[in-house]
Formats: C-alpha cells, structure tokens, sequence
C-alpha cells in the first residue's frame, strides 16, 4: 500500500504529456494528489513555496528533460543542491532514450530514468515503490 | 847541381880512398909486425929480457921487439897524425859545400813562399773568371728567355680573339694584332685609330683617350660597329702604356666582340619581358637594373622611373628598415627561395601609395663575379581574397554542419514528443472499456501505433547518426571477436527465426576503434544480410579478415539478394532505400556504418551483384605507434 494523501509533482511542458502521465497513474492507483507545473523554474518556485509557507512537499517528482526556460537536468540540479528539498526522489523523463542523458540524470541524483509515455507496468516498478517507502521528511527536521 | 859539387865530392871520395888503402896497408904492416914479434918471441933471446929498460937508450942494439913495438907506434902516430890532417881538409872541403847548400835552401825557401803568393792572386783571379762566366750564362739564359716570353706573348696577342691594338701619343695605330687587322681592314696600322670608327663614335673615343692620359688610368667604351652590314657590339678598354714609372708613351686599346654577349643579354631581357609574372633585378647593393613591362604595370612606375632605383622603394615605408635588414641577410647567403617564409602578409606599395599583398620568388645569378637577385612578384590580393572567402565559406559550413546537427537532433526530439502524445492516446482508448469498438475501429488503432512505431524508430534511427556525427570518439585496441560475439547474441532472435548460419572462416584481427561503434556497424551490416534474403534460400553470413597496409578490419559476406552496380553508391545515403518491400527499416543503418567509418578515417567498400550476394569490407586504420 501506498502513503495516504500522496503528492506527485509533475514537471512537464507538453500538456497532452502531462495528460497521459496523469491518466496512466490514476488508472493505476487512485488517491493520489497530482500537481503539474509547465517547466524547472515553476516547479522550483512551487517546491520552495511550499517548504517556506511549512506546506506539504511532494512525495515524488516526474520530470520532463526538455523543458521552456529551465530544463529537467538544471532542475533536478537545483533541487539536489537545496538540503530542505534534496530527499523528495525525481524520476527523469525523455522522450527520447539516450544513455548519455541517462548517466547524467541517474549521476545528479535522479531516482529513474524512463522514456515517455510512461506506462503502467513502468508506474508498479519504478514509482510505486517509491511512495511505499516511509517518509525521510519526519526524519529531516525542519528549522 | 854545379859541377863543383860534384868535384868536391869526388874530391872527398878520392881521399876518403887514399886513406882507405893507406889504412888498409898499415893494417897489414902491423899485422905483419905482430907476426915477426911472434917469432921473435919464439927464438930465445935471453938477453932481451934480463935487462928490458936499458934497451931503449941503446938504439942500435935495441932488440927486435922493441923495434917492432916503435915502428908500429911510429906508425900509429902517422896513422893519427895523417886522419887528423883528412879529417881537417875535410871539413875545408864541407865548408862551401855546406855554404852553397845553406844559400840554396834559403832560396828555395824564398822562390816557395813567392809561389804561393802567385798561387793566391792566381786563385782569386779564377774565382772572378768564374762568376763572370756565370753572370754571362745567366745573361744569356735571361735574354733567351725574355725573347721566348716576347714570342709567346706576341703569338698569345695574335691568337687573341680580341683586337688589340697599341697606339702612339698621337693617336696613330703602331701595332694591332691579326684580330684587329681582321676587324678593321688590313690596312689600319699606321692610321689614326679614331678614324677607323664613324664619327660619333670617334669624338667620344677621342674625349675617352685624353682622360686616359691626363688621369693615367684606364676605361671602357661600349660602342655598336656597322661592319659589312652587320651589326656588331664592340666593349673597348683604353689603358695608358707607360715608359718606366709615370710616364705616358701610348695607349693600348682592347676591342672585344661582344655581339653574342648582347645577343644573350637581350634574349635574358626578352625572356625576362616575357615572364607572366612580375620581374625585377637588383644588384648586390639592392638597386633596381631590370625590370620587366608587367612591373611597370603592377607597381605603376615607368622602367625609367625604377632602373637604379633601390628597391625598397616598392615596398611600404614602415617596412623598409626590416626589408633592408632581411635583403642584406639574403645577400650574404643568397638561395633560391621564397621572400619572407613563415611570414604572411608581405605587401608592395604602388606608386600612388597603394598598398597590396604580393608573394615574391627570389633567385640569385652570378655575372662576372658579381651577385644579382631576380624577384618574381605575384600580386597576390586576388588569392587572399579567394582564401578569405573559402576560409569564411569553410566556416559558414561547419556552421551549417553543427546547425544541421542540432537540427536533426531537435527535429527528432521535437517529432517525437507527438509520437508519444499519438501512441499514448491510442492505447488509452484501446484499453479504454467504457467504449464499444469494432473489429475494423481496433485495426485501425493498430495501425495507428504500427505507423508510430515506425516513425518512432526511424527517428530513434536519425537520432543515433546525429549521435554519431556529434560524439567525440574514444579509441582503443578492440577484440573483433569478442564484439562479433556480443552482435551475435544481440541478434539472438533474428538469427532463430531466419535460420541463419553464420561462419567465422578465419581468426578476426583486433582493430583500433570504439568498441560501440564497432558493435553497431558489425550488427547494422548483418542485420541487414538476414534482412534482404531472397525468399527461398536460408541467409548464410561468412565472416573474415580484412588486411591491408596500415588497416585491419572485417569482411562479411552474404548470400542475399545483392545490390545492382549502378545503386552501390547510393546504398549508403541517408533514408535510402532500394527495397522497402523486402523488408522494414528506415534506410539509415549503412548510413550509419558510413559515417562511422569516415569518423574513423576508415574505409568502407562493397562488392555485389544483383542477386549474389554483397561483400562489405570494413578497415579501420591501426594504431599509430609512438
């Protein structure tokens, strides 16, 4: 089972995209709190939102790489280099399969790499274990 | 030796005789006496002695023996008496004799000591006989010489090809050798030399020999003859002649032909005139002494202008200084080479102050021991245009290049997200229940997300040649076999359903590469061979090795259906395609393998028939040893 009120941030330009990210996880578990921002910096700018008005931190963030303005690999830089934010896992997602982007995501910290459109066996192998996982952000105090 | 010597001697010798048989009597009257006292002594004489001492005062009755014993003492008396009385007149006799001898000996002694006076006098007058007589013969020896030196120099004069001629004060021929008579007439000696040359010619000669007189040094005319009508180019020396030290007694003159000279100089002159390029010589101390009409043209002067002009007056008047330097290192050691190597931009300035860039060919040539410099200029300015514009068309192409990358690279990304977005919605409403659909709305679904598939790998396809185009390569010593091995089993599948067989015929080199790439060529060619198989026959794939100087590589051969001569080239073009019936892809595979290989510098070649089959050939260069 996964955590009740569950958040999955999703970063992601394309809404048709988003779209079919969203349907794919509610087809597979339902319950879930999804947010979808259109690039990095709307992304980062709701994270630190968030954590500065003590609000709820997404449990999980799936990224799109190519991105508007400021794409997933500067993101998920940023984000890895923030301490309050540095826990939440980020799985990468690219349209197309690149094993050198792939390196670079899984190097800067990313949980997953997966190529789009994100399928339903990929949500039970790769996600789902993720947001079972007890919560580190009891464990990191809060200033 | 006077008679008198003689006398005298004999003289003594007479005597010495008398005395000799005077003695030798006495001798026997003695010895006869001895031998009467013996028999004296014999008879007895008893009287004699008993009274022995009153015998003596009684003479006549002195006894025999005391007789004897007188007369012999008589005797020796006489005998003594008579040898003192020789031995006296003797030495009378000695006396002049021993005078005249003394007299003589001094004489002698006189007579030698003149001689060798005379010997002395005699010997030093030979002494000066004999340096006399060598003086002469050297003498003569000299003169023969001086007149075998006169003779040869005289036939060296006549044999000359030069006129020579020797003139007096006056200007009158004296002497001209055969040249001279064969030049001018045979009549020319005794006239006056002027006159043997029009009158221009002989007003300046004239000029000419009166400085050689006042400055007693010589010079040189170079004058044109119009002799039997022909033209001849005559160099003339004047020298003065002297009498001893200073002083003028007549002139030699020198007349060389120096027609085939001129000829020369104006056939170089021609050539020089003809060149395409630019042609200017300087001499050793960087002055102009020919130039050529394309000069004129490129520097804008006149010949007049530039003849004994230093040269660094074609060149800009910040340069001149460094110029001036590099020409005096260049005539030091001069070569033939280019000006200026290693530095570009060498320029010219016109004479309205143009400035322009010029490359310049410098060859040395030796004249009579004197150094000049032919420099070809080429104005240059056309080139270095063409150079900038290839240097900014190269750029603008490997712009267009990275461009052209980026694009494909973006396109195919960007292509893809609706791939997704298509693929995405259509198995949503496949999987959708709460929607009927029939047979006909599902295949249509399917070919929906065939058609996308397609799509998504023929771009999957163009993103991985944009991949290779872009990548850096990371080269090194690769097992062929080993990669071979890993392809094989990449193609598992492939191989089951085809039924493939594929041989290895012979150990497989190790090539110098990246291993990834040499994986993908090696799946992309095989792949390919149990593609395009004819429809009946079972794909047969015989792999080996490929050698050759400074390459190793693969062959891999297939029994398929093979490519036509005329489309071998095209096989290797992006999205090309000759059989899309045969089987799916998207006709950038062999693309690939090319691009691969020219990133390698390696070399790709094929040989096929239409319907045998196709051989592809893979080299890829070994590793440079260090």
């Amino acid at each position: 089972m996964i955590k009740l009120n569950c958040i999955i941030l999703i970063a992601e330009d394309n809404p048709d995209h988003a779209e079919l990210i969203c349907d794919t996880i509610q087809d597979c578990e339902t319950g879930i709190r999804i947010c979808v921002k259109k690039n990095g910096e709307e992304a980062l700018r709701f994270l630190y939102d968030q954590h500065k008005q003590r609000g709820e931190l997404p449990d999980l963030i799936l990224m799109d790489i190519k991105m508007p303005r400021m794409n997933g690999i500067e993101t998920l830089a940023a984000i890895k280099q923030d301490p309050a934010l540095r826990h939440i896992p980020i799985i990468m997602l690219s349209t197309s399969t690149n094993e050198t982007e792939m390196r670079a995501c899984l190097k800067s910290g990313a949980a997953a790499y997966l190529a789009k459109p994100l399928e339903a066996g990929e949500f039970d192998d790769k996600i789902r274990p993720l947001l079972e996982e007890p919560k580190p952000r009891d464990a990191v105090a809060p200033d | 030796m006077p008679l008198r010597y003689y006398s005298y001697i004999l003289g003594v010798l007479v005597i010495f005789g008398v005395v000799t048989a005077t003695a030798l009597h006495m001798s026997r009257i003695l010895n006869h006496l001895d031998q009467i006292a013996e028999f004296v002594r014999e008879s007895p004489v008893p009287d004699t002695q008993r009274h022995p001492s009153s015998d003596l005062e009684q003479k006549p009755e002195l006894a025999p023996l005391e007789l004897i014993a007188d007369t012999k003492q008589a005797i020796a008396r006489w005998v003594m008496l008579s040898s003192l009385l020789m031995t006296s007149v003797l030495l009378l006799f000695a006396i002049p004799f021993i005078w005249q001898h003394y007299k003589t000996i001094t004489e002698i002694r006189r007579t030698q000591a003149r001689l060798k006076d005379q010997a002395l006098t005699l010997r030093a007058t030979h002494k000066t006989i004999e340096n006399m007589l060598e003086d002469i013969i050297h003498e003569k020896k000299q003169a023969s010489r001086t007149s075998e030196i006169n003779a040869r120099l005289a036939s060296i004069i006549n044999s000359a090809d030069d006129a020579i001629f020797s003139l007096n004060m006056a200007g009158y021929i004296t002497t001209a050798n055969e040249a001279a008579l064969r030049i001018f007439g045979d009549h020319c000696e005794g006239k006056l030399f002027l006159n043997l040359f029009p009158s221009p010619v002989g007003a300046r000669l004239k000029s000419l020999l009166m400085t050689t007189a006042e400055q007693n040094s010589g010079s040189t005319l170079d004058i044109t003859l119009e002799q039997k009508k022909q033209r001849m180019d005559l160099s003339l020396t004047i020298s003065p002649i002297h009498a001893d030290q200073q002083q003028v007694i007549g002139f030699s003159v020198i007349a060389k032909d120096i027609s085939n000279t001129k000829l020369e100089e104006e056939r170089f002159r021609l050539a020089v005139e003809a060149a395409p390029n630019a042609m200017i010589m300087i001499n050793q101390h960087g002055f102009i002494v020919l130039v050529n009409s394309e000069a004129e043209t490129m520097f804008g002067y006149t010949r007049d202008e530039l003849v004994s002009q230093p040269i660094h007056q074609l060149v800009p008047a910040s340069m001149r200084s460094l110029h001036n330097l590099h020409m005096q290192n260049y005539l030091e050691n001069p070569d033939r080479r280019n000006m200026g190597q290693g530095y570009e931009d060498l320029q010219g300035q016109r004479k309205n102050g143009d400035r322009f860039p010029i490359e310049v060919g410098l060859t040395p040539i030796n004249i009579d021991a004197e150094v000049y410099v032919i420099s070809s200029i080429v104005d240059i300015s056309e080139r270095i245009e063409q150079q900038r514009a290839l240097k900014s068309l190269n750029n603008e192409l490997r712009r267009k290049n990275q461009e052209m990358e980026q694009f494909i690279y973006t396109v195919s990304h960007d292509l893809k997200a609706p791939l997704v977005t298509i693929a995405g919605f259509a198995n949503r409403l496949k999987a959708a229940k709460d929607i009927n659909f029939n047979e006909d709305h599902h295949h249509k679904l399917d070919r929906i997300l065939a058609n996308v598939r397609s799509m998504e790998s023929l771009l999957q396809d163009l993103l991985h040649l944009s991949r290779v185009i872009k990548r850096d390569l990371e080269k090194s010593q690769v097992d062929t076999t080993t990669t071979l091995q890993n392809v094989l089993d990449s193609l598992e599948g492939t191989l089951r359903k085809t039924g493939a067989t594929i041989t290895v015929v012979e150990a497989l080199p190790s090539v110098y590469a990246q291993e990834s790439l040499l994986f993908q060529c090696l799946q992309n060619i095989i792949s390919n061979a149990l593609k395009y198989t004819k429809s009946d026959v079972k794909p047969v794939v015989r792999i080996g090795a490929a050698k050759e100087a400074g390459y190793s590589g693969v062959r891999i051969a297939d029994n398929g259906i093979g490519i036509a001569e005329q489309h071998q080239e095209r096989i290797f073009n992006v999205f090309e395609r000759l059989n899309p019936d045969v089987a799916e892809g998207s006709g950038v595979g062999l693309s690939i393998v090319k691009t691969i290989m020219e990133k390698h510098s390696g070399k790709i070649s094929l040989t096929s028939r239409l319907g045998e089959g196709a051989e592809f050939t893979l080299l890829f260069p070994d590793a440079k040893r260090p």
